[in-house]
């Protein structure tokens, strides 16, 4: 407790361990808080985008930045921060045992969990047919028939996921175009075992015990077992507003372009900041992590903070 | 201790045990189960009237199914070989335990 890093990371997704290599490789002293294993990241089936890897798992390549992040001899300690006090000359965290740690910078990349439906009964069935993560419960949908929620790129890719062991996908989406890349589309759009349903939303969940239809919008009514819900984020803010930072009408930390709050000492990175449309994907989100580190660098040379 | 269950045992180690069992319901590849199997295993050591045991949804796909297993981690508590209370996802030791307790508490 008596150890004041120069650095203290909130979250240990891409952001937050990108900008541990990088605040390490200034000669920062850092720690970061945070679970790696509960980045959203881990939720993704295949990485197929991030350079270097042709393919990955999203959870090999978080397990990749922890190796990297450890090879420079960052201490990550894997628990949740539940408290930020700002104090005269630095920032006083207490995690979720209790243990303070003591730093004059903050950067927070606690990132995103997922947006839920918000209709009756949504959180009855979580686990008895309703699912945020494709990845972890798609194999359980063997043979049966299923239905995704959104447009997205993650969306298009929990489809096809899908697709190779459930019977049908059916796509439901909002507006009248899917907003995933077109390479992406077009696998969708031959892939005979996925059917779209355009201008739709889910209205109503039925079963009993378990998950047994879904009622839409425009009146269908569905027999499906599983329903993925792959409707974007929402950004974990809680310390965020605890410190005053500002955020967006969308929820999101304003930063400017070097990754500075509108507090002093506070920097943010990754999915819980920027502009609504701005590109959340891993590289972003490690490119970010570095930014903020060299920041803190600059400021603390400057001795700002 | 933490016991592995296979469809070998299942009916021995589950079905026909007078008490309680709980089995976690996990799979390699599934993140949240690799943060929930240590505070399982702890669990195990401080809850010793109950047997822990485990399950890998991928090697014993069947009584996966038969137990209708659609996400994972999910934890089946038995009492007597009958199902009497279920929990979803990853949760802090202690809200488990306490969960755990509440369970044996409506069905003694």
């Amino acid at each position: 407790m008596n150890k004041e890093y120069d650095c203290l990371i909130i979250g240990a997704g891409p952001a937050g361990l990108s900008a541990g290599i990088y605040a390490a490789r200034y000669s920062l002293k850092t720690i970061i808080a945070g679970i790696p294993l509960q980045s959203i990241i881990t939720h993704a089936w295949k990485v197929e985008n991030y350079p270097g890897f042709k393919e990955i798992s999203g959870m090999d390549l978080i397990n990749k930045f922890v190796e990297h992040v450890k090879h420079f001899e960052v201490p990550i300690i894997e628990e949740q921060i539940v408290n930020v006090e700002k104090k005269e000359n630095h920032f006083l965290a207490t995690t979720s045992t209790n243990k303070k740690i003591k730093a004059r910078t903050i950067i927070l990349a606690t990132g995103s969990t997922s947006r839920k439906l918000n209709i009756a009964n949504e959180d009855d069935f979580i686990g008895k047919g309703v699912s945020y993560c494709a990845t972890c419960d798609a194999m359980f949908f063997k043979d049966k028939i299923v239905a995704v929620v959104g447009g997205s790129d993650s969306a298009v890719m929990t489809s096809m996921l899908l697709a190779q062991k459930s019977k049908k996908v059916y796509i439901i989406y909002r507006r009248d175009k899917l907003r995933a890349k077109p390479m992406m589309v077009n696998k969708v759009m031959k892939n005979n075992k996925i059917e779209v349903i355009y201008n739709a939303e889910v209205k109503k969940l039925i079963g009993d015990d378990f998950l047994k239809g879904i009622e839409l919008s425009n009146g269908r009514k569905l027999s499906v077992e599983g329903l993925f819900v792959e409707i974007g984020h929402v950004p974990n803010t809680i310390i965020a507003k605890s410190l005053r930072v500002k955020t967006s009408e969308h929820g999101f930390i304003i930063v400017d372009e070097n990754m500075r709050t509108n507090v002093k000492g506070v920097y943010a990175a990754g999915d819980i900041c920027g502009s609504k449309n701005k590109l959340r994907q891993v590289i972003t989100a490690a490119s970010e992590g570095a930014i903020a580190a060299r920041s803190v660098y600059e400021d603390k040379e400057n001795e700002v903070v | 201790m933490v016991v592995t269950i296979t469809s070998n045992n299942y009916e021995k180690e589950i079905i026909n045990h007078k008490g309680y069992v709980i089995i976690d319901y996990w799979a390699s590849w599934c993140a949240p189960c690799r943060m929930a199997s240590p505070i399982f295993e702890e669990l195990s050591e401080e809850m010793k009237e109950i047997k822990f045991a485990k399950l890998n949804v991928d090697e014993e796909r069947l009584i996966a199914q038969a137990n209708k297993i659609n996400s994972i981690p999910t934890f089946i508590l038995f009492k007597n070989g009958i199902e009497i209370a279920r929990f979803l996802g990853v949760m802090p030791k202690e809200v488990m335990k306490q969960k755990i307790m509440e369970a044996i508490k409506r069905n003694e």
